[in-house]
């Protein structure tokens, strides 16, 4: 608003001698020019002139004569005029004296046409030398001055026929013109030097208005970034997974972001601004990491690393430190990271031991193609044998090698099953009749052991494409599994529900699992096997699903390898959880495919 | 005997297992002709009239599926079994279009293998007459 206001003034008044006179006009809104200015001015004069004339005529005839209406045509002519010329002209030094010159020439005419100088018409001149102060230029005022001066003694010549006459009134007039013009003139030039000043004045508030202004919204647009920037940097820290650390050059611990509290378990609250010795036992590693780069300048990586938890559980980790380094290369602390590696350490096994079977499975197919080749001949001749011998005591040899080779045949037979990679044929099936047939088909086993069935199905559960024959197999297998855990009795609960993805509960034992819980969300369903038996001690959890491994007397321990592979050769998984002295839960995931 | 006129085939590497092989056909009245690889049982199979092929899958110079498409180009008709120490290749043969009579995996049940090949070359004659 300030400025339109100020702008507005400075068009009022352009150059104007007003100006340090009406101070008042200044916040109307009304623009007039130079121009306009000057006709009101000359209108004026053109007004005292007429009215002059009226009053003033001494002859009697000024009004009647036709000269005088031709000069005050020819006047308002003039100042009609004006108003044909650009307001620009205006501006021009030598217009407006050239205006104020033909005033004087006007002037002089009409005291003409009155036939008498010794009258008060003289007084008009100094109206003239008074307005042409508006042109703000002492020569020009001077100028109208000598020229009023010239003609008024002109004037005087024609009516009285000399220049100077004995009325010495009419000599003091002439100084008196140029005491009025030296006057106007200083008035003019105080008041341009004036408006000079305000008007740089102006400029100068406007500037620093401006410049304020500018600086201000410069400086809430920074406040406003810092801000932002500030949300950005606390979301990011916030959000990564990664523990980040940050000590301060007096060794005070200056961040702890969410990652590092999900990591190890404490609490951003109590670990801000604690000295770095002060940091709970647990967190040793980590503080000795940031105070040794604090030290030395210089960050160090540390792999394979495991800390314990605020609860006391081992986590392994990778611990890296930096040098916290300012914009101009000071150093303000020590950085550290820490990374949670027991799903990548868990892959890491998990693919290890995958590749492991991998290679057991097409190492024993070989072997057992080699074995095969000879068993084939020894069983054919030893039925031979059999045969032919006709005493007693050898053909019974003959019979225990064959019978004895079907042994070596049977082995072998397992050890391929699992190695041979598995054809399913999947065809939509009820997972709860294939449960409850499994249930009915054991039932008197599981009376004899005391163990109670117990069903939480998901009746939503639709049809699965699943291999019948080898999930049946499975199934039948992990319930025996589970009667087997429990030689005092006990309950099996069978569980049915339709899951996106891996559960999170899960402990993903195996790398498919592994795979769902990181990378898809693909809809399954999974059927879980609880029994409340023995348990699995945790050492065995890692080899459980190894082939040939086995707790029990009898079993090739090739069992659940195979289950596991049944699984996986649909596209499903198969996990455990399992807390010793409690029971041991088995789930089968099976991808419910595109709808 | 009747079947004295029916040739077998034996495309057989384990030498023990050609012999076990050859006794107990012989002695059930079949004529043995014997190859210990691929090559010479398509050479076997150019100059004689074959009944009945039974071949080994993995032999020194060529695999059954292998041999077969090129038994088949000359002898459409031919019956073929497999006799092999890896369980389940049936499906194998199937995929790669090798038609063939009958799958044994070793240790072979000698009694079966020769019921199913009587079975097979009675049901020709049957069908020839």
């Amino acid at each position: 608003m300030n400025t339109v206001t100020a702008s507005a003034a400075e068009n009022f008044l352009p150059n104007g001698i007003l100006a340090p006179l009406a101070p008042g006009f200044s916040n109307r809104k009304i623009t007039l020019g130079k121009r306009d200015i000057l006709a009101c001015f000359r209108s004026l004069v053109l007004l005292v002139l007429l009215v002059l004339l009226f009053f003033n005529d001494q002859n009697g005839e000024a009004l009647s004569d036709p000269k005088a209406y031709w000069l005050i045509g020819a006047f308002l002519a003039t100042i009609a005029g004006m108003f044909f010329i650009k307001p620009q002209t205006f501006e021009n030094k030598m217009v407006l004296p050239g205006f104020f010159l033909l005033d004087t020439v006007f002037i002089t005419g009409g005291i003409y046409l009155t036939g008498v100088t010794d009258t008060d018409l003289f007084l008009i001149f100094f109206i003239t030398v008074f307005i042409s102060a508006l042109s703000q230029d002492i020569k020009s005022v001077f100028g109208v001055a000598i020229v009023s001066c010239a003609l008024y003694a002109f004037l005087q010549y024609k009516t009285t026929g000399e220049f100077f006459s004995e009325d010495t009134a009419l000599l003091v007039r002439f100084p008196f013109l140029f005491v009025a013009a030296a006057m106007s003139g200083f008035i003019a030039m105080e008041g341009k030097k004036d408006k000079d000043e305000k008007s740089h004045l102006q400029a100068m508030n406007r500037f620093l208005a401006e410049q304020a202004d500018s600086s201000t919204s410069k400086l809430l647009e920074t406040n406003r970034r810092l801000k932002t920037l500030l949300e950005y940097h606390h979301c990011v820290l916030s959000s990564l997974k990664t523990g980040v650390i940050v000590a301060r050059l007096d060794g005070t611990v200056r961040t702890f972001n969410s990652g590092a509290r999900e990591i190890t378990g404490f609490v951003e609250a109590e670990m801000a601004d604690r000295k770095l010795e002060d940091l709970p036992v647990n967190l040793e590693p980590v503080a000795r990491a940031l105070q040794l780069t604090l030290q030395e300048g210089k960050g160090c990586l540390q792999d394979h690393l495991e800390i314990k938890t605020a609860r006391s559980e081992a986590v392994p980790v990778t611990l890296e430190t930096s040098v916290l380094k300012g914009g101009n290369g000071q150093v303000l602390g020590a950085i550290a990271t820490l990374k949670d590696t027991s799903l990548l350490h868990q892959m890491e096994t998990q693919l290890l031991r995958a590749e492991r079977l991998s290679a057991l499975g097409e190492m024993a197919a070989g072997v057992a193609h080699e074995i095969k080749n000879p068993l084939n001949a020894i069983m054919g001749f030893s039925k031979r044998l059999s045969a032919k011998i006709e005493e007693p005591n050898l053909k019974k040899y003959a019979d225990i090698i064959a019978e004895e080779v079907r042994r070596m045949d049977a082995t072998i037979n397992d050890v391929l099953e699992y190695s041979r990679p598995d054809r399913v044929t999947k065809e939509p099936a009820d997972i709860h009749k294939i449960l409850e047939e499994t249930v009915t088909f054991l039932d008197e086993k599981l009376e004899k052991a005391g163990v109670k069935v117990e069903r939480e199905w998901d009746m939503e559960v639709p049809l699965v494409p699943l291999d019948l024959v080898k999930v049946r197999q499975v199934v039948l297998n992990l319930v025996l599994n589970a009667i087997q855990a429990m030689e005092k009795g006990g309950r099996i609960t069978l569980r049915t529900r339709v899951t996106e993805g891996v559960a999170p509960e899960s402990g993903a034992q195996n790398e498919a699992l592994i795979f769902q819980k990181l990378f898809l969300k693909q809809k399954m369903v999974l059927v879980s096997i609880a029994d409340t038996g023995c348990g699995i001690p945790k050492e065995n959890m890692a080899k459980l699903f190894h082939p040939f491994f086995t707790t029990k007397i009898t079993g090739t321990g090739l069992g659940l390898s195979i289950c596991h592979k049944i699984i996986a050769s649909h596209g499903g998984t198969l996990d455990v959880q399992s807390v010793v002295g409690q029971g041991s839960t088995f789930m089968i995931y099976l991808p419910l495919g595109e709808e | 005997m009747e079947f004295k006129k029916f040739t077998i085939l034996l495309a057989e590497d384990e030498e023990a297992s050609r012999l076990l092989y050859t006794e107990e056909l012989e002695e059930a009245g079949f004529n043995v002709l014997t190859a210990a690889n691929g090559l010479q049982a398509l050479g076997i199979l150019e100059d004689v009239k074959v009944d009945l092929l039974m071949t080994d899958i993995k032999m020194p110079d060529m695999h059954a599926l292998e041999l077969i498409p090129r038994v088949r180009a000359e002898h459409p008709d031919l019956p073929i079994l497999v006799a092999s120490a890896f369980k389940g290749m049936e499906d194998d043969f199937a995929l790669k279009g090798c038609r063939i009579q009958g799958f044994f995996t070793k240790p072979v049940n000698l009694d079966a293998l020769k019921a199913e090949m009587i079975k097979i070359l009675e049901s020709r004659v049957i069908a020839a007459a």
